[in-house]
């Protein structure tokens, strides 16, 4: 480059009337062409720019991590439905045998309790008795809470209308 | 993904103790206790009362309905300090199934009744009362007709129990 063209351009740089094009073509020549004494002080302050611009500048290593990172968190959440789904089901079976098992265990009851618990009349005649002796007890029981909300009843219903009739006979006096 | 597993956990323990309940649980408890009177029907047992008849209408009556039952267990304890404590504590909670059908209170006394209903019909029926220092538990399974039970103690009550000679 010519001198001249050198000199015009470090003027307008210095002016900050420089275009992109014409900047970069002082950089080019500054920090790469004949090192002239009169810029000297243009040429250190480019360089103190270039070495900024690169320090700020992360590097491709550290654009690839970040794209990795990015990419395994995508991985992560397009799973997590699955694993959301995956619960669900594995709790539906866990309710459904419990279920199951519950109300087998219902079933069987009597037949386990012939096994563990044996019966305690042989004879079928006294243990017939027994039934009918506990079928008597529980209805007489039954009978006599029944009866009690009955007398209850009655009471509240004769309770009513004497009142009814107090407030009859009051009313025509 | 933790709260489904504690939820899991919970619904598995509330089966578990379902099926450890009722009349059940105090049958186990006082298996060993002198005080306590136990009383064992198998539905076996109530298979063979098939083979039973009467001429005696009020007997057929009872036949009828001894039929539809496949067991009944007694628990009762006489001499009992803490009669009522047990009481409360078979009250309280006697089968995850179980509905409460009656009450009937008096002084120093209290009696329940609990049903298991399942598609309209009563599957088991408990009765757990206390008198002082008695308390006793009855539980009957099988297809059980209150109506009939309750026809039948008001009719025997009248009868007495002379005509069980009858039975064959």
């Amino acid at each position: 480059m010519e001198s001249n063209r050198l000199d015009e351009l470090a003027a307008r740089f210095w002016e900050g009337a420089c275009s992109e094009a014409e900047e970069l073509e002082l950089r080019k020549e500054l920090l790469c062409g004949p090192n002239l004494a009169k810029h000297s002080e243009l040429r250190s302050y480019i360089r103190y720019l270039e070495q900024q611009s690169s320090d700020d500048a992360l590097g491709d290593i550290f654009n690839k991590q970040i794209l990795q990172a990015i990419e395994q968190k995508k991985e992560i959440s397009s799973s997590f439905p699955w694993m959301k789904m995956a619960a669900g089901i594995a709790l539906f079976i866990g309710l459904f045998f419990t279920w199951k098992s519950y109300s087998d265990s219902v079933e069987v009851r009597p037949v386990l309790d012939e096994i563990v618990i044996v019966d305690t009349y042989d004879d079928p005649e006294v243990a017939y008795r027994e039934v009918k002796k506990a079928l008597m007890m529980m209805g007489g029981k039954m009978n006599e809470g029944a009866s009690y909300a009955g007398s209850l009843y009655e009471f509240e219903k004769a309770k009513n209308e004497i009142e009814k009739d107090g407030e009859e006979h009051s009313d025509q006096s | 993904m933790r709260t489904l597993s504690v939820m899991f956990m919970l619904f598995i323990g509330l089966g578990m103790s379902a099926q450890n309940n009722g009349i059940d649980r105090f049958y186990e408890k006082y298996q060993q206790d002198d005080h306590f009177t136990r009383i064992n029907i198998s539905s076996k047992m109530f298979s063979l009362f098939t083979n039973f008849d009467s001429n005696d209408p009020d007997e057929k009556d009872v036949l009828e309905t001894i039929s539809k039952l496949k067991g009944l267990k007694v628990l009762s304890g006489e001499a009992i300090p803490n009669a009522k404590a047990i009481y409360l504590d078979a009250v309280k909670r006697p089968n995850a199934e179980m509905e409460e059908l009656m009450v009937v209170q008096d002084k120093g006394s209290e009696l329940k009744f609990f049903i298991t209903e399942s598609k309209g019909i009563i599957t088991e029926l408990l009765l757990v009362s206390y008198d002082d220092t008695s308390v006793m538990m009855m539980s009957l399974i099988g297809d059980i007709d209150l109506k009939s039970i309750s026809k039948l103690s008001k009719k025997m009550n009248i009868d007495g129990f002379e005509h069980l000679e009858k039975v064959k």
